[in-house]
């Protein structure tokens, strides 16, 4: 059997440019997503690992075009089994470089049993979860990991406690779990996370200025959304827990 | 950062906390210690934890798969019939 993701010998200098596809990449002006992208593209020269044995895997979200960015071997998969995907493409070659690129509606929501059985089997894939706390795609339905206090329409009706997912990632001894900043490009990614073995877990916080923008438009137009947020909860803050 | 009264994981000036109650992180130590970090922040504005929460060395799922297939092979498992 084939080294797992470790063989990088006999390697010609890779640039940024040999992970660079020719497609436009498309999403809302001043994303995070363009950033991580740039982090990552400069930072698989590093690795040593060919493109011809790198392939991306993503679900469906902003991140799942992801893949096309790159010019690698990708699947854009469907929602929340990117990490089922991956676990099938690792095993069935392990001489692959296999990366999960999800966000946090694809992984923590929809896809939230897949994450939980890939970190516990400890797949040798390294899964790069795009945190921005909301349903981009979708302008912003309450989500897993939704916080509050940043704009967004949903701040004003919390539902349920957020999942913190590499406190989730992490109680339960999986393999590899860190998180960084997708604003600080030297954060994302790191090579430790890129070159061991098992399932990193990376989660990337992101801004999302574009949604954010038309949330605090749409919060100024409707006086009741602004307001909503101060109604008491009735039941006492036992909801969430209930919730959770 | 220090452990609360209740446990809980607080930020703290060193010089009001009890030096046994500041939080060192260890990758390689409980992994409650780094759910405790993941849930420090509740919102954008408060301290995030940002960095590794937990490592750990363990064989993978493609490794247990390839030795689970050699076994079948030296079984005569899978075999045409």
């Amino acid at each position: 059997m084939a080294e797992e993701n470790g063989d990088v010998s006999g390697v010609a200098t890779l640039t940024k440019k040999d992970f660079t596809s020719d497609q436009e990449p498309r999403w809302c002006p001043g994303c995070g997503d363009y950033a991580i992208l740039a982090a990552v593209q400069g930072f698989m020269p590093e690795l040593g690992i060919e493109p011809h044995n790198t392939v991306f895997i993503s679900g469906i979200g902003c991140s799942g075009r992801f893949t096309y960015y790159m010019d690698t071997y990708g699947f854009h998969g469907i929602h929340g089994r990117a990490p089922a995907i991956a676990t099938g493409v690792a095993t069935a070659n392990p001489a692959l470089h296999v990366w999960v690129v999800t966000g946090d509606g694809d992984a923590l929501s929809i896809g939230g049993n897949h994450l939980i059985h890939a970190l516990r089997r400890n797949v040798n894939i390294k899964i790069l979860m795009f945190n921005n706390q909301i349903y981009g795609l979708d302008e912003g339905p309450v989500l897993a990991d939704l916080r509050g206090g940043q704009g967004h329409e949903v701040d004003t009706v919390r539902l349920g406690r957020p999942s913190v997912q590499p406190g989730r990632a992490g109680a339960g001894r999986r393999g590899d779990v860190r998180r960084a900043d997708g604003r600080q490009r030297s954060q994302a990614p790191d090579r430790r996370a890129a070159t061991g073995r098992g399932a990193p877990r990376l989660g990337v916080r992101r801004d999302l200025p574009e949604l954010q923008r038309v949330q605090r438009r749409r919060v100024r137009s409707d006086p009741r959304q602004a307001t909503r947020g101060a109604q008491p909860d009735p039941s006492g803050g036992r909801g969430a827990d209930r919730l959770r | 950062m220090r452990v609360g009264e209740n446990g809980r994981l607080e930020i703290a000036a060193v010089a009001d906390s009890d030096p046994s109650s500041i939080v060192t992180h260890d990758v390689h130590g409980r992994p409650s210690l780094a759910f405790a970090l993941a849930h420090l922040s509740q919102g954008p504005t408060e301290p995030t934890c940002i960095g590794v929460f937990h490592e750990e060395d363990r064989s993978t799922y493609g490794e247990a798969v390839a030795i689970a297939a050699r076994s079948a092979r030296s079984n005569g498992w899978g075999r045409a019939i």
